[in-house]
């Protein structure tokens, strides 16, 4: 039996360690050890790594062809120009956007939920309307409705969960109001359990019952361990950020449906999102230049274009093969330990779990992993609605990437029993 | 020589004499059991030390030219032993000096001792948010 089990997990190492060669890429994964201590990155769900070629995309632009974007007719400008729209062709395609017009370059996931919120919501929310969102939310999913909510005077209602962390989808019928539920905003995975969420039976659901509801998905947690196609799920929004896609800090997406995207007022007043600009009376570009004021995160947004480019290469499919498997290593191997108590355990689990130990914070976990350098997250991971449904005020989490490896679950597990030895 | 000197030389001879990676964690924990904690009718919202990963109330005392603390975390079994031990310890440096021995201190010092927590504020780091506290305090009560 016991030798069954070795070969079980040695077959699995081997097939982890067949994407080794993608880890040499990331240079902050090859930094020296510390007191012969290999750097064990384990917090991918709060921002990835980035590998060569993002880094070097934008050290290029800076260097060979450094410009603003759509305003000079010089040669260096039209380059900065043709790469920038390029990357908004590449998201296009990326996410199965009909137009690269649906494309709006935001500062993140937080700033794209925000844009829609005092755009959309701004112009369309009316007293008792309702905002439908989940028990899984993170902050920024919660906190820009609440406060369109406070001022439009809507409401916002939450579907609900059970103790495995799973949403309860028959709640739905109830919860969705034709003609008074106007937004439904719902993570795709959950940043602090882990959850998948079914979204395409969630829209089916919402669709049946209130076809005029808008949809917004968050996406932060998934467009680089799933594929994501917005036609497919005809949602009306989807948002992402760009440093969880292996990309770089700053830059965002947010898709919107064209006639939707339409329909909204601008946001933000300024520079490149006007058509004509007179002292008595502004008129406003198509999207998405309404929807992108001032000068754009230039650089961050070639980055972002050359992670995705970078993405299509390795292969989404292979990647979430990659982190299915490492998941899995690493729940087995955390079951081990009697001490782990695991936040939920839904029925599908994005490349991340969370767990505390019994009789130890996980705070204090955290300081004594990271001597080990190892580096977890520990904390309510911006999602206190969910740390309260579980009774617990903060949990440990370890989360993994396309470059994450076995050793490093193994250094995990080790570090751990360290802790539970040094806390008996 | 102030006291606060003295007092962080007699830490440092501790955290020399460690033989053992964990011995310091033994003696955080160490200090977080020994330390008193706080009268509960004392944990008000105002004196919440922002940031911290774990709820940590700290409350200032000014007696005749010198600054004393209460500091106690909240969390019950599952208390953070070591971020609470980490807070007895600064209290063991500032507790009862003046205001103004307080602002003349480094905090690098903790680190200095090969504690490796951070001093600049981050979401998770409730050290540096206590140790922004105390100086805030020792600011505020300097100028009386």
């Amino acid at each position: 039996m016991k030798s069954a089990l070795a070969l079980f997990f040695s077959i699995i190492k081997d097939m982890i360690n067949s994407l080794n060669s993608i880890r040499d890429q990331f240079p902050v994964l090859m930094q020296a050890p510390l007191n012969e201590k290999r750097f064990a990155f384990l917090d991918s769900t709060a921002t990835t790594q980035k590998p060569l070629v993002v880094i070097e995309s934008m050290d290029r632009f800076y260097k060979e062809h450094y410009s603003s974007v759509k305003r000079g007719v010089y040669r260096l400008s039209e380059k900065t120009t043709q790469a920038f729209e390029k990357a908004r062709r590449d998201v296009a395609q990326f996410i199965g956007a009909s137009s690269e017009n649906e494309i709006v370059f935001t500062r993140g996931t937080t700033e794209s939920i925000n844009l829609v919120a005092w755009s959309y919501g701004r112009r369309f929310l009316k007293e008792n309307d309702e905002i439908l969102i989940s028990a899984l939310e993170h902050h920024a999913n919660i906190v820009p409705w609440q406060l369109i909510a406070e001022e439009r005077h809507a409401k916002i209602k939450v579907i609900p969960m059970d103790d495995d962390g799973n949403l309860l989808l028959d709640s739905l019928e109830d919860l969705i109001k034709p003609g008074v539920t106007k937004i439904l905003a719902v993570t795709h995975v959950s940043n602090s359990v882990g959850t998948v969420n079914p979204i395409e039976e969630i829209i089916r659901k919402t669709r049946a019952i209130s076809p005029s509801t808008k949809i917004l998905i968050d996406a932060a947690q998934s467009a680089c361990h799933l594929n994501i196609d917005v036609q497919k799920l005809d949602c009306d929004f989807l948002a992402f950020s760009g440093h969880k896609i292996y990309g770089p800090t700053g830059v965002g997406v947010l898709y919107g449906k064209s006639d939707v995207l339409e329909s909204m007022p601008p946001w933000h007043g300024g520079g490149e999102m006007i058509s004509q600009v007179t002292f008595e009376k502004t008129t406003y570009a198509a999207p998405p230049a309404r929807f992108e004021a001032g000068t754009p995160p230039i650089a961050e947004v070639i980055g972002l274009g050359a992670a995705i480019e970078w993405l299509n290469q390795v292969s989404l499919s292979k990647i979430e093969a990659h982190e299915s498997k490492i998941t899995q290593y690493a729940l087995n191997a955390l079951r081990q330990i009697p001490e782990v108590r695991f936040l939920g355990n839904p029925k599908e689990r994005g490349a991340l779990i969370s767990f505390t130990l019994k009789g130890i914070h996980s705070h204090d976990a955290a300081m004594i992993l990271d001597e080990e350098n190892i580096a977890v997250r520990s904390g309510h991971h911006c999602a206190q609605p969910v740390m309260d449904r579980f009774g617990v005020s903060a949990t440990l989490r370890a989360s993994f990437g396309v470059y994450t490896e076995t050793w490093e679950i193994d250094r995990l597990i080790a570090g751990l029993s360290r802790v539970i030895r040094l806390f008996s | 020589m102030s006291d606060i000197i003295s007092r962080q030389q007699e830490i440092q001879t501790i955290f020399q004499s460690f033989q053992d990676p964990d011995d310091k964690w033994k003696y955080l924990m160490r200090l977080s059991k020994e330390h008193p904690g706080m009268d509960e009718s004392l944990k008000a919202e105002k004196f919440i030390v922002q940031g911290c990963a774990a709820r940590m109330f700290l409350v200032p005392e000014y007696k005749e030219g010198f600054l004393y603390f209460h500091m106690d975390t909240e969390g019950g079994a599952e208390s953070p032993l070591i971020s609470r031990g980490l807070g007895a310890l600064a209290l063991k440096i500032y507790n009862g000096v003046s205001p103004r021995d307080i602002l003349s201190t480094d905090p690098q010092f903790f680190q200095n001792i090969g504690l490796n927590v951070g001093l600049s504020p981050t979401r998770a780091n409730g050290f540096a948010s206590l140790l922004k506290q105390i100086y805030l305090y020792a600011r505020v009560f300097s100028a009386l």
